[in-house]
């Protein structure tokens, strides 16, 4: 038996939500949102060098491969998943990619072309992991568990103990440099994120992966390919994934097994912070961005304030545990069974 | 008189040997409300889900604008114009309105992938108009109050319209259970909006509105159809006489002597006082007394279900009192409750009574381990004895089957079980059925309501939700009647029997 | 028809089918790595294979009472790594009282875990990605490198020691493991934990209290894995925040391997005995037989998802997300 809907219960809530309902950027992003600017605020005012333009590029550079992971995961979160690979993915395409352009360990030499095709063992494994799910009905955690094992033995297959180094002089510009006194990588990032915003609420895909959090029985009853919109999302989450290891590897200069770590922890703080439900069916990408955001910009506060950063691990692991909690005092009044 | 849109012939559809449906025989013409009426388990829900393509049928026939039909699935079903509206809400909560009602079929609102939000949002408009609804197409569903959302099922049902050259067929299964008078009359405008340009089947145990709103009524009992009505010949009374007709009753007396009806003077085990919970039921308050089998009796929405489920601590009232002797008690999880000797057969027997996977023996112990044990172990060799008896004194077939697993057991045998489970306790106190026997055949349900007899005769109370009304009445020593959450009436059934359509009046 | 029934009514074919495909694919691991190294099959091999799984049963064996409940703690190897820097910290001053003090400190460290899953409904996998995150954090807080263990290790020292060719440290696993099978089969934790695995809904309305049965499952966890790093302290001789790195995953495959349903409800600790010797006969197996080291990881990979996917419920009503 349901309830009657929040609208008969208060009226006016019901007034607020009739006039953003239909608005892409609902409300709930701004307590976040919110949250950000008081901690930008807060650490501005314990130590003022905080708040100048260069560390802010700083921030925007270290938040650029947090927030294209985010991007990728939020879609999955949003049909109720989860994908714990991408650390392994990061690192499968980093190699790849470092041994594709101009390196010290093979004689190849692709250029451009070798970004494209070092997303693709991502795609591939993004693809894999929606089809275990789907076909083989292994939830994702265990599916995704696996994958990034069996990732992270194919990079560390690749790099055989020698890192490759890359060589590429455009790629390092690109990854070290700026456009604008704006970092590059902060550009990708900005833009995958305007990607995946019009991705969410402009899009089948988009729309149909809310549906599938919110409700996937019903989804299946209208005839939606609930199979083939999971097995999307993955593979864009293993898409951006793989892109981040790129950018990563062109950034630090070679590829490396261990340029994902920590990151799955991080994407999963960032996501849940920023408001997207673990459940699925709420929150989206800007959301999960604004999420990312605020963790780098605690972190580099810390820094500025005086934070070990060995706490940082500790932090975040916190930070999730009050998030989720705080989630789930949220939807309260739903009583589930979770696992 | 207008064409025969759809006809149905004999139709008859069992499940584990109970027939649902036992030969029903009825036409709905173009451009009118089909009421069908009856009780829980007389078969409505049942045919609707044939006629949707949701389950297949056993025997009979159906046509469709005179040509014969089987529908092996809903979407044949829907491409023949069959629409339906799901007693369950089938809508998605986070979702806007105008994209739940065109959901899966959002057509040229949709190009090459890309949402045209304008575009989807005239069309939702559009289809809401045809009910003369003036919702927001870019509300977000789940702020909906509960009548606002069925209006939003009825337009997403009405979008048949576009995908069938017919005229379609909607079905409505219990759309106003969940609202009350006030909230069911939008609805119900939306109904009679229908019938311009549709047929309609519409489900409901509400006398009042199946009168005001169909042309003709069918009257469903126990799988069959028992009697019809056309608007304005037929009157309330004759309708309810219809409902309660000639079934196949419980016997108030069983053969054995006649038992002592609890007296007053029987100590009170269990009393609740004004138990509330927001949108469930309001201000409940009675006394259970050992010995005694209090029913209560209320259609789909009473509250009785989620009373009970309180009582037992599976669900948390808002306000009120629970008393078990005297002092009051406040349960903050079923195992509270069982501790303190209730037991509860729940509804849904399949998915919450019984583990699948587990054997028999264990199902059975599953509620008292704590009462098997030898120091910190499980007695197993107490437990096989145990079993075993229980196995014998309820007579669960096949008598070898303790160490079977449960689910392959048949539906009967399964609900002794789950009964088993109760009684093996010590200190069993106050047992609460939840349609002890639905899904049962007759002798199953026989055996079952001679277990309840006996149960209650040794000083246990009991608690009895079915919906079989008659049964109820036969069983219980005294009736509370629900309706929209609040106690409608009073019973008591130890002298005299009340009439059935007393009660009947005070549920409806 | 009739005979599958009956069959099926003997506790199911699925489950007779499971019993002897991990034993089989233990024994197939064997000969195959006996083929390529024919020293691996002595018996004094065979014995330091059962010492070097050790670490690895302790893991799975809590592990499998948490995947039975349906859930998973993926924080298990990071509490094993920061036992292991308290314990290598305390035990030279405090010997066998510091060391108890750090598993007592584990088993609140899992408890909590399980409290805040089951009363917050925070889905296991979000609660213990977050505890991976605070303990691992903590370890390295703690002691930023490998901490020696100076006069203390003579406490544990003799996990190390060998009786009648018989590791100690096996030994001890399989005490651990003995005695959380006799839970899981004897005592009424072992039934309720299967119950809700198998149907969370009918164990509570049954009087189960879920909460309790996960807290004391996920402060098992807790438990065995402080156990676990007493045996690593034991053969390293030193606590470290990176002990366990890559320990997580082969613990978690040897439960899958060993038949137990990630769906909940079916499996046991006994499986998980055939599932860590097969793990560790796969990482031993590796070495000995001079592949990459990566292909490690890999194995354990698929192996997980195969393993999964072979004994996963597919029950058309549930929604696998």
């Amino acid at each position: 038996m349901g309830r009657p809907g929040r609208a008969e219960r208060h009226p006016a809530a019901s007034e607020r939500a009739r006039r953003f309902a239909g608005h892409p950027v609902q409300w709930q992003t701004w307590g976040p949102f919110a949250a950000l600017l008081a901690l930008c605020l807060g650490f501005g005012i314990a130590e003022p060098s905080f708040l100048t333009l260069s560390n802010f590029w700083v921030i925007a550079d270290s938040s650029a491969v947090p927030l294209i992971l985010a991007v990728g995961m939020t879609f999955v979160v949003l049909q109720g998943s989860l994908d714990l690979s991408i650390e392994g993915v990061m690192a499968l395409c980093s190699l790849t990619f470092a041994m594709l352009v101009l390196n010290s360990r093979t004689a190849l030499d692709l250029g451009v072309m070798a970004l494209g095709l070092a997303v693709l063992p991502g795609l591939c494994i993004g693809m894999l992991n929606g089809i275990v799910l789907t076909r083989l009905a292994v939830p994702s955690f265990m599916a995704t568990l696996g994958a990034w094992s069996a990732a992270l033995g194919l990079a560390m297959l690749l790099s055989g103990g020698q890192p490759p180094i890359l060589k590429d002089e455009a790629f390092r510009a690109f990854g070290l440099g700026r456009t604008a006194a704006v970092p590059n990588l902060a550009l990708v990032a900005v833009a995958v994120v305007m990607v995946g915003h019009v991705l969410q609420h402009y899009t089948r895909f988009g729309r149909y992966s809310v549906a599938i959090g919110g409700g996937e029985s019903v989804a299946r009853q209208s005839g939606l390919p609930v199979d083939r919109y999971k097995v999307f999302a993955f593979a864009l989450c293993g898409l951006l994934a793989g892109l981040a290891g790129a950018l990563e590897s062109a950034r630090i200069g070679l590829g490396h097994v261990d340029i994902g770590a920590g990151q799955l922890l991080g994407t999963v703080t960032a996501v849940v912070v920023g408001g997207t439900s673990l459940a699925g069916g709420r929150g989206g990408v800007l959301q999960s961005a604004v999420g990312a955001l605020l963790l780098n910009v605690l972190a580099n506060g810390m820094v500025f304030v005086g934070v070990i950063p060995e706490a940082q691990k500790m932090v975040e692991g916190a930070i999730v545990l009050l998030a989720s909690l705080l989630a789930t005092w949220q939807l309260r009044g739903r009583l589930w069974d979770v696992r | 008189m207008n064409s025969v849109v759809l006809r149905v012939e004999r139709l008859s559809k069992s499940f584990a040997g109970v027939r649902a449906l036992d030969g029903v025989s009825l036409e709905v013409r173009a451009r009118e409300v089909v009421g069908v009426l009856g009780e829980n388990g007389a078969g409505k829900s049942t045919l609707l889900k044939v006629l949707a393509g949701l389950c297949q049928r056993d025997g009979g026939h159906i046509a469709m604008r005179g040509r014969a039909v089987r529908f092996g699935s809903p979407r044949e079903a829907a491409e023949a114009g069959i629409s339906m509206v799901f007693q369950e809400q089938s809508l998605v909560p986070n979702l806007s309105v105008a994209e739940n009602i065109m959901l899966g079929h959002e057509g040229v609102a949709v190009r090459a992938g890309f949402y045209d939000w304008k575009r989807l949002h005239a069309m939702g408009a559009a289809q809401l108009a045809k009910l003369d609804s003036t919702l927001a197409p870019w509300a977000l569903t789940e702020t909906l109050s509960f009548e606002e959302r069925q209006m939003v099922e009825l337009a997403k049902a009405l979008t048949i319209e576009e995908r069938t050259p017919h005229e379609p067929l909607i079905l409505l299964d219990e759309p106003t259970s969940m609202l009350d008078a006030g909230q069911a009359q939008a609805v119900l405008i939306g109904i009679e909006r229908l019938r311009g340009r549709a047929s309609v089947v519409f489900v409901s145990h509400r006398l009042d509105e199946v009168l005001r709103v169909c042309d003709r009524i069918y009257v469903f009992a126990e799988g069959r159809c028992v009697g019809q009505g056309q608007r304005g010949v037929c009157t309330k009374a004759e309708l309810q006489a219809m409902m309660l007709g000639r079934r196949h009753r419980v016997d108030s007396k069983d053969g054995s002597p006649p038992q002592e009806a609890p007296t007053s003077a029987s100590a009170v085990i269990l009393s609740v006082r004004d138990l509330s919970c927001a949108h469930r039921y309001h201000s409940v308050s009675f006394d259970l007394r050992a010995g005694e089998v209090l029913g209560i009796a209320g259609a789909a929405g009473s509250g009785r279900d989620s009373l009970c489920r309180a009582l037992f601590g599976a669900e948390t009232p808002d306000s009120g009192e629970i008393a078990l002797d005297g002092r009051p008690v406040r349960w903050r999880e079923p195992a509270d409750a069982v501790e303190r000797g209730i037991g509860y057969l729940p509804g849904e027997r399949s998915t919450e009574g019984v583990v699948a996977g587990m054997s028999v023996a264990e199902n059975m112990t599953l509620a008292h381990l704590g009462e098997l044990r030898r120091g910190p172990f499980i007695g197993l060799r107490l437990e096989k004895a145990l079993v075993r008896r229980w196995i014998e004194r309820l007579g669960i077939k096949p008598c070898t089957s303790a160490d079977m697993q449960a689910q392959l057991l048949s539906g009967g045998n399964q609900q002794k079980i789950v009964l088993a489970k109760w009684l093996i306790a010590r200190k069993l106190r106050i047992l609460i059925l939840d349609h002890p026997w639905r899904g049962l055949d007759v002798g199953a349900k026989a055996e079952a309501v001679a277990s309840i007899r006996e149960v209650a005769r040794s000083g246990i109370g009991i608690v009895l939700i079915t919906d079989a009304l008659d049964d109820l009445i036969a069983l219980s020593d005294s009736l509370i009647v629900m309706k929209n959450g609040l106690v409608s009436g009073r019973f008591t059934c130890s002298a005299a029997k009340p009439p059935d359509w007393r009660v009947l009046e005070c549920m409806l | 028809m009739h005979a599958l029934k009956r069959f099926e009514a003997m506790g199911g074919a699925r489950t007779q089918w499971t019993w002897c495909v991990p034993l089989l694919v233990l024994l197939a691991l064997v000969c195959a790595v006996g083929l390529a190294q024919p020293s691996f099959l002595s018996l004094g091999s065979l014995g330091l294979l059962a010492g070097e799984s050790s670490v690895i049963l302790l893991l799975a064996t809590a592990q499998t009472l948490v995947i039975m409940l349906g859930g998973i703690d993926v924080s298990v190897a990071a509490m094993a790594a920061l036992a292991s820097v308290l314990m290598a910290l305390a035990l030279p001053s405090t010997g066998w009282v510091g060391l108890l003090g750090v598993l007592g400190l584990t088993t609140l460290l899992g408890a909590f875990q399980g409290f805040v899953h089951a009363r917050a409904r925070v889905p296991s996998v979000v609660v213990t990605l977050a505890g991976l995150g605070m303990w691992s954090g903590l370890a390295l807080m703690v002691a930023g490198a490998t901490v020696p263990v100076g006069e203390g290790h003579a406490t544990v020292s003799w996990l190390e020691g060998s009786s009648w060719g018989v590791h100690h440290s096996f030994a001890f696993a399989m005490a651990a493991l003995l005695l959380v099978a006799v839970a899981q089969h004897w005592l009424p934790f072992g039934r309720r934990v299967r119950a809700i695995g198998l149907n969370p809904v009918a164990a509570r309305l049954s009087g189960i209290r879920v909460g309790r049965v996960k807290v004391i499952a996920f402060a098992l966890t807790g438990l065995f894995a402080g156990l676990a790093a007493m045996t690593m302290v034991a053969r390293t001789a030193s606590g470290s925040p990176t002990i366990a790195d890559s320990l997580l995953l082969p613990s978690i495959a040897a439960v899958l391997i060993g038949g137990t349903a990630i769906t909940g409800g079916k499996g046991g600790v006994v499986r998980t005995l055939i599932g860590a010797l097969t793990v560790t006969v796969l990482r031993v197996g590796i070495a000995a037989t001079g592949l990459n080291a990566a292909y490690e990881p890999i194995a354990y990979g698929i192996l997980v998802v195969v393993a999964a996917g072979l004994v996963a419920d597919r029950a058309p009503h549930s929604s696998v997300k």
